[in-house]
């Protein structure tokens, strides 16, 4: 087992983020995790999309709802672990169901804000493997 | 396989705890429980949930009045601790934030003791100084009890007079409406608008607003047992669909019920509960590499109003997350984590106050994936091993 935190990611926008399975690496995903400053008139329609693709298709992929009051934030993690969403005024706790997927070199991790709100911003998206070399 | 038990110690009030995987040690957490104990501070202040911020006191008796913001049935949120009594004195609320000149909605949720007489009035009321102008909302004893509105030039000319009021020891939303445009007003029980008895005299003139009293008649009369919750003022005349769409909003729970409360921007919005769980305490696991959390996992379920502790049980090998109908017990399915040396685990907890504690903690996990990884258990000592301790050195 060599867990690994990925930080970085290939691309981070207002309202995407991008991951990219390096070469020579397969990722046994355990969690995204990423925070979200939510401006006002997003809800009630705003929500979030994990989708994962072999770099050209879509092979997967995981909605999860959206929390708290406006402005706020909201912090969604995508894990094996049944939905919930939750929030204290401002602060929002999301967590959206996705299986154990294995991931192999060139996959892609993409977070995207749905019907986001003017000032919507993804903070510090993270991703949580354990991951293996490969030839 | 072996379990072990890391006990945390309780962290210090008002802060989230956390434990850190000790180094060479790879857990797999089987499980993890812990208790919050929301703390009441002293008695006196009852704090505004509006970012206004302004603060209320008590006048009269100091007592807490137990509150459920919701009505019974389908209700989400269990009652707050309970208190002594239900009788209050007046309770004096800060006039400042209410627009004296325009229109005004009041609405509170109310419970009375079945059978209970009032022995005087219970009013709502603003009032001009020498009292010339006014407008009242009452709960008066008449046969039976009605929920009553005055609109008045000081000589009670205008009477808009209500139906009985709700006595079935359950909770009900109250309302009450001033339209300083008509110079009407409105009463509503559960977001319904009441059918009125109007007087044919004509509406007073309110100029000023100078001070909202509840629960007194008169200047020094407790005058009520009942149990109250929930008043929000604003300076604006809402409507019936206002008022519909807020009775609606109870019954999907307390965080709906505030949130379009909240929506409404009331001047003032008192909780009117043990001040110390006003803010939710909406718990979540945190995890993290020691450095970036890698995930924070809720419980799923509104913030509890129950009586305190709360005790809390996260679970990798749950399919869901499950709670007691007081919120007392909350069961959090999480993923698995298996997780290393320098890894935290530890709770983040939204609005915790500063009276709150975390307690009783503990961590279950099993070596399975550590003896798998690596069977040459650092810390394992075989059978009959005598350990030497020799101290090295000494303090000055």
């Amino acid at each position: 087992m060599s867990l690994l935190v990925v930080t970085q990611p290939d691309f981070l926008s207002a309202t995407s983020f991008r991951f990219v399975v390096p070469g020579h690496q397969q990722w046994e995903l355990r969690t995204v995790r990423v925070d979200v400053f939510r401006a006002v008139g997003g809800a009630p329609g705003r929500g979030y999309a994990l989708t994962f693709t072999d770099g050209t298709t879509v092979v997967a992929s995981a909605g999860a709802l959206d929390a708290g009051s406006e402005p706020g934030t909201c912090t969604v993690t995508w894990c094996q672990a049944p939905a919930s969403a939750v929030a204290s005024g401002a602060i929002g706790i999301v967590v959206a169901p996705v299986p154990a997927l294995v991931l192999k070199a060139g996959y892609e991790i993409i977070g995207a804000i749905e019907n986001p709100a003017g000032g919507d911003q993804f903070e510090l998206p993270a991703v949580w493997v354990d991951f293996t070399l490969t030839d | 396989m072996a379990l072990y038990v890391v006990r945390v110690p309780d962290p210090a009030p008002g802060t989230d705890w956390e434990t850190m995987v000790p180094g060479q040690y790879l857990y797999n957490v089987t499980g993890i429980t812990a208790n919050l104990t929301p703390n009441v501070p002293a008695a006196g202040v009852i704090a505004d949930a509006t970012p206004n911020g302004h603060d209320g006191s008590y006048d009269g008796q100091p007592v807490f009045v137990t509150g459920v913001a919701l009505p019974d049935a389908g209700a989400s949120m269990g009652d707050i601790p309970p208190n002594p009594p239900a009788t209050f004195g007046a309770i004096d609320l800060p006039p400042d934030a209410i627009d004296p000149t325009g229109s005004v909605t009041a609405m509170w949720w109310f419970r009375r003791t079945p059978g209970d007489t009032l022995t005087t009035p219970v009013v709502l009321y603003g009032f001009k100084p020498a009292g010339t102008i006014r407008w009242q909302c009452r709960l008066e004893e008449t046969a039976p009890a009605v929920f009553r509105m005055l609109i008045t030039n000081g000589n009670y000319n205008a009477r808009r007079d209500a139906a009985p009021l709700p006595d079935d020891g359950n909770w009900h939303l109250l309302g009450f409406e001033y339209n300083a445009v008509t110079q009407h007003g409105a009463l509503y029980v559960d977001g319904t608008p009441l059918a009125l008895t109007v007087d044919t005299a004509g509406p007073a003139n309110v100029a000023t607003l100078d001070v909202i009293s509840y629960g007194r008649s008169s200047i020094f009369a407790p005058v009520l047992h009942a149990d109250v919750d929930e008043m929000a003022l604003f300076n604006a005349r809402l409507g019936p669909a206002v008022h519909a769409a807020i009775y609606a909003a109870a019954a999907n729970g307390f965080a709906s019920y505030q949130a379009t409360v909240l929506a409404q921007g009331p001047a003032t919005y008192y909780h009117f509960s043990s001040p110390g769980l006003l803010g939710g305490r909406q718990v979540g696991l945190r995890v993290t590499d020691g450095t970036t959390e890698v995930g924070l996992f809720g419980s799923g379920f509104p913030v509890s109003y129950g009586p305190p502790p709360f005790r809390y049980s996260w679970s990798p090998t749950a399919s869901s997350n499950s709670q007691s109908s007081t919120g007392s017990i909350t069961t959090v399915a999480v993923p698995p984590l298996v997780i290393p040396a320098g890894y935290t685990v530890g709770t983040f907890t939204a609005d915790l106050a500063a009276a709150d504690q975390w307690s009783n903690i503990a961590l279950w996990w099993s070596d399975d994936v550590q003896r798998s990884e690596d069977p040459n258990l650092r810390y394992q000592y075989p059978p009959g091993a005598l350990l030497e301790y020799h101290q090295i050195g000494t303090q000055p």
